[in-house]
């Protein structure tokens, strides 16, 4: 616009404003840089995502899930089935999350796996309990990626997107964590452990902080994402395992009762899926045992190491 | 669409370019241009009551010119009432028809009537407070005389809509609004950097010190039953916080926003917790609200109770602050909000100083013990009549009351955080209130608190506070943009 048009004030006022907003943008190349090498996100989240979208693959099989499997299933211990994984399993992902994740991220650059396990937990259901978003992760896509989800019609909210790719608008009330967390994150996931998606969870588990908050509700729209996201998989033949990876100092009853674990007994009924449950079924003495735990439903090192021989056991039996 | 959102930020930019360039030929044009952002705006944040403040403005239009052709008598009183009945009937309909239904019904049910009653769907326009008190203000002025109606039909609609003020106030009177706007107006440099350092810092006191304190504050009143006294005591302390830069934060930007078209609005705060007696609080909090009452509530009720002196004094007095309680919704928490504030005149009217206006530590930078002691103690009583405005009923108020006034008061505070569910004290959090609250005192003369600022320092240093500023709201400021607490009444 030709600032002729203004009179003097006005031309001064919108200058000054100019040149006001010209130095506020100044640091923020610089904030951008810091805070996209320190900030309190887990190493591990970007290499899945490198995995995925520039990996030539192709991806045998894939494990997808919350937390829980992220943590405890080695991938390079599971090749003794013949089968290479990889696991794409992120903390508090729900449904939602991985009907979205895999069509927009895992088959825009992939042809669909041959075999998927999937996590599964009492409290898959719960968007309040997992609450990741896909736009979330928007930092980790790459430009083309970002582009379709921005501009393309979804029910994305363009918000976070936009939030959440510029690690300084992302990471903006971590500042002061910045200064201490990279050394504290590497304590907690680091990152030398990685083996295709899977990174160790270290913390050394606290006897005395048993604390299950077990309360959680369905939503019935993460229920909804579950059954299109396996018809969908049947649909391109991935043969689907479900699998619940073990958690201490909950008995069998309270299995028995939850109901998103009767939901997905009852889809695993319908649509003929094999449930490899840890906390029922295949209940070992990793269990019972808090040398194996990060935390009462985390696995640490040790203890995936051995579930994972568990698993690829079970596994054989399954595949073959 | 709410100020401090990014599409509020390019409408204004848009309005402001058309306005000073497009438009920028007569008052007719400016206006017009007003009017249609207005009209824009309101329909972004609620477009199915559109039609209703167009009605609003046609009626009470034509019955102020139709009161004022009128000699007094009947046909006169018949208009004015008439105007009055379908303003306050439409507050009566939208916001309180529910509630006094309900009431009526739970009292014939105590006397076993047994009835029941399921509550209306009933949508509440926004702004509807706001914009009606405005028209009953103007109907009231013009029936005795003190204003004469407008004419200028643009001019009245743009008055009742102008979009810095339709959703949250102030109550602005037309006498002021009026001459402003009807004649062209210049670009003023001065003004505008002004407006901009308005919003500024009313941005800062809602996203970086509401939204902060509400998260605080949500946390301890949704699990009050968990928490110790001295954290109840703690949440009272942050809602009080929450309200004020809630409500005076959302002021200030519409005062700024207004600067910037060169039009001053009433300014609705005066850094009320700096008051040292509640007839100096409610000078200072919601001003406009105040005013109105004062005008046509308290001053009609008291003249008529005069002869009672000062017993018809207080009920004056407590009548109209239980109107005051009334217009912030229909609830019963409103209503012993409002009462509460009532009662605490009557020492006052006792020892007859209700209008002494002393300014607090006035030429000095450091209060008296006295004067920090009333302070303190005000803080304590208006901060307790804020349980009762932000619980859900009574019977909640009462229980965080009860909950305070235990052992654990003297315990220290704490707050579970959300994230990692481990008790914290925000210590710096509450360290940036203290800072806040030393820059509203240091700036208290002035019509916001960093006024002075753009007036008595040199431009390096006022940039480096604003920078400052903007690397707060940016560090501290919440993304989420809750709306503002006042949108609701």
């Amino acid at each position: 616009m030709p600032l002729f048009i203004f009179n003097f004030s006005m031309k001064k006022f919108f200058g000054y404003s100019l040149v006001f907003f010209l130095i506020i943008f100044i640091p923020v190349p610089f904030i951008n840089i810091f805070q996209a090498h320190y900030n309190p996100t887990p190493e591990f989240y970007k290499l899945q995502y490198d995995a995925v979208q520039n990996t030539s693959g192709p991806f045998e099989g894939i494990i997808i899930g919350s937390s829980q499997p992220a943590c405890a299933i080695r991938p390079s211990v599971l090749d003794s089935t013949g089968i290479s994984f990889y696991n794409f399993s992120l903390p508090a992902a729900t449904p939602e999350f991985y009907l979205t994740w895999y069509n927009e991220v895992f088959l825009r650059n992939h042809h669909s796996p041959e075999y998927c396990i999937m996590g599964i937990s009492w409290a898959m259901f719960d968007t309040h309990l997992l609450f990741r978003k896909f736009e979330q992760d928007s930092e980790f896509f790459t430009y083309s990626l970002f582009l379709k989800m921005l501009l393309g019609q979804n029910n994305l909210s363009k918000k976070d997107i936009v939030f959440n790719r510029f690690p300084f608008l992302k990471y903006r009330t971590k500042i002061r964590d910045s200064f201490i967390w990279n050394e504290m994150k590497n304590n907690g996931n680091p990152v030398n452990t990685y083996d295709r998606g899977y990174n160790s969870v270290e913390n050394s588990y606290d006897k005395k902080n048993f604390n299950a908050n077990k309360r959680c509700k369905i939503y019935p729209g993460q229920v909804t994402s579950f059954i299109k996201l396996l018809e969908q998989m049947r649909t391109e033949k991935v043969k689907i395992i479900f699998v619940m990876t073990p958690e201490y100092g909950l008995g069998h009853e309270f299995y028995d009762k939850s109901k998103a674990l009767a939901i997905i007994n009852k889809v695993s009924k319908t649509y003929n899926i094999p449930v490899l449950n840890f906390n029922t079924t295949f209940r070992s003495h990793v269990n019972e045992d808090t040398d194996f735990f990060a935390d009462w439903q985390h696995l640490n090192g040790k203890g995936s190491m051995i579930f994972s021989k568990q698993l690829t056991k079970e596994l054989c039996k399954v595949i073959n | 669409m709410v100020f401090n959102s990014i599409n509020f930020a390019v409408f204004l930019l848009l309005v402001l370019i058309l306005y000073w360039w497009v438009f920028k030929k007569n008052a007719k044009t400016q206006n017009l241009l007003l009017l249609l952002a207005s009209i824009v705006f309101y329909c972004m944040a609620d477009w199915k009551f559109i039609f209703l403040l167009a009605a609003s403005g046609f009626i009470n239009f034509y019955l102020a010119k139709f009161i004022a052709k009128k000699e007094e008598g009947k046909i006169r009183s018949l208009f004015f009432y008439t105007g009055i009945i379908f303003n306050v009937g439409l507050l009566l309909y939208f916001k309180y028809f529910n509630f006094f239904i309900q009431s009526f019904v739970n009292l014939f049910n105590y006397s076993g009537a047994g009835i029941s009653f399921t509550p209306f769907h009933i949508l509440l326009p926004l702004g509807i407070s706001f914009f009606t008190f405005q028209m009953i203000g103007y109907l009231i002025d013009v029936n005795n005389d003190e204003i004469e109606p407008t004419g200028n039909l643009l001019g009245f609609f743009t008055y009742l809509a102008y979009f810095p003020k339709i959703l949250s106030g102030p109550i602005e009177r037309i006498q002021k609004f009026l001459p402003q706007i009807q004649k062209k107006r210049e670009f003023d440099y001065i003004l505008a950097v002004d407006g901009l350092r308005e919003i500024l810092w009313g941005l800062f006191k809602k996203i970086v010190i509401a939204d902060n304190c509400a998260v605080y504050a949500n946390e301890i009143f949704d699990n009050y039953t968990v928490y110790s006294g001295s954290t109840l005591a703690l949440g009272i302390f942050f809602f009080a916080f929450q309200i004020y830069c809630d409500f005076s934060g959302y002021s200030d930007m519409a005062c700024g926003i207004s600067k910037l078209f060169n039009i001053r609005i009433v300014n609705n705060f005066a850094f009320p917790f700096f008051s040292t007696n509640i007839s100096d609080f409610w000078r200072k909090w919601h001003i406009s609200l105040t005013t109105w009452m004062m005008d046509y509530i308290f001053t009609p009720l008291s003249f008529i109770l005069r002869k009672y002196k000062k017993t018809g004094l207080i009920i004056s007095i407590v009548l109209t602050f239980l109107l005051v309680g009334l217009w912030h919704g229909a609830n019963s928490t409103f209503i012993v909000f409002g009462v509460l504030h009532g009662l605490y005149f009557i020492p006052l009217v006792l020892i007859g100083s209700m209008n002494k206006n002393e300014i607090v530590a006035a030429g000095r930078l450091i209060p008296s013990f006295k004067e920090f002691f009333g302070m303190i103690a005000l803080f304590i009583l208006t901060s307790f009549t804020a349980v009762f405005f932000r619980a859900e009923n009574l019977h909640q108020a009462i229980n965080y009351v009860s909950g305070i006034f235990s052992n654990s008061l003297f315990s220290i505070p704490y707050i579970i955080e959300e994230e990692t569910g481990l008790p914290i004290l925000p210590k710096l959090f509450i360290l940036l209130l203290c800072g806040f609250i030393i820059v509203e005192w240091i700036g208290r003369k002035g019509d916001f608190a960093i006024v002075n600022i753009g007036k008595k320092r040199n431009r390096f240093f006022r940039w480096s506070f604003y920078f400052a500023i903007i690397y707060i709201i940016y560090y501290w400021g919440k993304s989420d943009m809750n709306a503002f607490i006042y949108f609701q009444f």
